[in-house]
């Protein structure tokens, strides 16, 4: 009796495991009782492989017993997907190319393979991240059933009314904009992710050379990448729904606004930090550069700005999505 | 076309016709208790053949979106799980079977409708 336990196994093993043992029970009394209707001169053994065989391949019986999607990313999003990476990929790969480059340009390393093996491993662990990334947004969007290309109409079935206005010309999102925002986004965060110490006062100092001032502490930043991609990650998603959307809707501002909320969170909580700051950036810039003790003023004023900038730029960011969603929108 | 590609559209035009009908074929069995082979028999007997590969995951998945209800017999020397319908499946059966006699009935003008040409 053998074989019809592996049969059995073969059936159920690729299912959830809370149905696992009903299904066997369930098969086990099914492949009994068939085989007691199996009439005729032949063996035990013969008849149930007759029956085994009448059930058929137990891989086709295990997928109809199988309700769930088998698939991360179903083809109602796998268009978007794809732009969506194709993007990512092209602002990660600009963004580590020229963050790269500019650090090879100042570097103190001269051999010009340490360089290159440097660039070619932030690049591959850059695209991996963004793969990853992507992909993982797209599977839990698709986990819970989103439909990218129903997104206009929301869950209602499909009416007239709600096929789309054709956009007012100020309510279109040129592919440009959220294109650019992607690239600037990806470049400024990949700077602060992969070479932090290239942020900082140059100042030339005779007879050659040049004196850096980091602006930051590089290992406090680095304390905070998690933080870093999660912003960077707000930041891509919502210019990437912008793109995708190709238009001002309701729905787009408010999800745009929320993350645009959120990713300005993320970047208050980096920089409110007073310890992300070199601790001796002011001293040295008063003693490099000559300049003034007023100076420490104006850099402990400087660091209260750029939260200040954080704040305001979310703002208006959030108040022109929301007025441009809402104006363009009324019925 | 030869008669052998023929025969295979023809025979995939009746399974897709067929395949239509089984809900309904099984809820139709499910006024009273039933496991899974008993209704392969019973269903066999009345001229509507369904494999067993294709009732049980059927059954289960009736069940799930709540038209059958099931009852494990612990009793007797195999364990048999035993479906039939709840309430909400027995209310849908019955207007499933209006639906049904309505749709013959507009076949059968259309088709006759045809022989009559």
């Amino acid at each position: 009796m053998e074989l019809n336990e592996r049969y059995i196994y073969a059936v159920t093993k690729g299912l959830p495991q809370k149905q696992r043992e009903d299904i066997g029970k369930e098969l086990r009394t099914l492949i009994d009782d068939m085989l007691e209707q199996e009439e005729g001169p032949e063996t035990q053994e013969l008849k149930l492989q007759n029956v085994l065989l009448s059930l058929g391949d137990p891989e086709l019986l295990a997928e109809s017993y199988r309700d769930s999607k088998r698939y991360l990313i179903g083809p109602q999003n796998y268009d978007n997907y794809l732009l969506i990476l194709k993007i990512v990929f092209g602002a990660v790969f600009l963004g580590i190319s020229v963050a790269m480059a500019i650090a090879g340009l100042f570097s103190e390393e001269l051999r010009i393979g340490g360089i290159i093996g440097g660039y070619l491993s932030a690049l591959f662990s850059g695209l991996a991240q963004a793969f990853a990334w992507v992909t993982l947004a797209f599977a839990i969007a698709e986990g819970r059933g989103v439909d990218m290309r129903k997104k206009q109409s929301g869950k209602e079935a499909w009416s007239l009314e709600l096929l789309p206005e054709i956009p007012e010309k100020k309510a279109a999102i040129p592919p440009a904009e959220p294109i650019a925002a992607i690239l600037f986004s990806t470049l400024f965060i990949a700077l602060l992710y992969f070479a932090p110490q290239l942020l900082a006062v140059y100042i030339p100092r005779d007879p050659s050379g040049m004196t850096m001032v980091p602006v930051f502490d590089t290992a406090m930043l680095r304390e905070y990448r998690l933080l870093l991609a999660g912003m960077y990650i707000f930041n891509t998603a919502k210019e990437a729904l912008k793109l995708v959307s190709g238009r001002w809707t309701i729905r787009l501002s408010v999800i745009f606004s929320l993350m645009s909320i959120l990713s300005a969170a993320l970047a208050l909580i980096v920089f409110s930090n007073p310890s992300i700051w070199n601790p001796n950036f002011a001293a040295e810039i008063i003693k490099y550069a000559n300049a003034g003790f007023e100076f420490l003023n104006v850099w402990l004023r400087l660091t209260t700005w750029i939260i200040m900038f954080i704040i305001l730029g979310c703002f208006i960011d959030v108040s022109t999505a929301l007025y441009k969603g809402f104006k363009y929108n009324a019925r | 076309m030869d008669t052998k590609k023929q025969n295979e559209l023809y025979e995939s035009l009746i399974s897709e016709l067929r395949r239509g009908t089984i809900v309904m074929s099984v809820m139709s069995q499910l006024k009273a208790p039933q496991y899974g082979y008993s209704l392969v028999v019973l269903l066999e007997e009345k001229g509507i053949p369904v494999d067993a590969g294709t009732l049980y995951p059927l059954l289960r998945r009736l069940e799930s979106q709540g038209l059958l209800e099931s009852n494990w017999d612990v009793e007797s020397a195999k364990p048999r799980k035993y479906y039939q319908l709840s309430d909400m499946g027995r209310d849908i059966y019955d207007r499933l079977c209006t639906h049904w006699y309505e749709m013959v009935d507009s076949m059968n003008a259309i088709i006759r409708d045809k022989d009559v040409k």
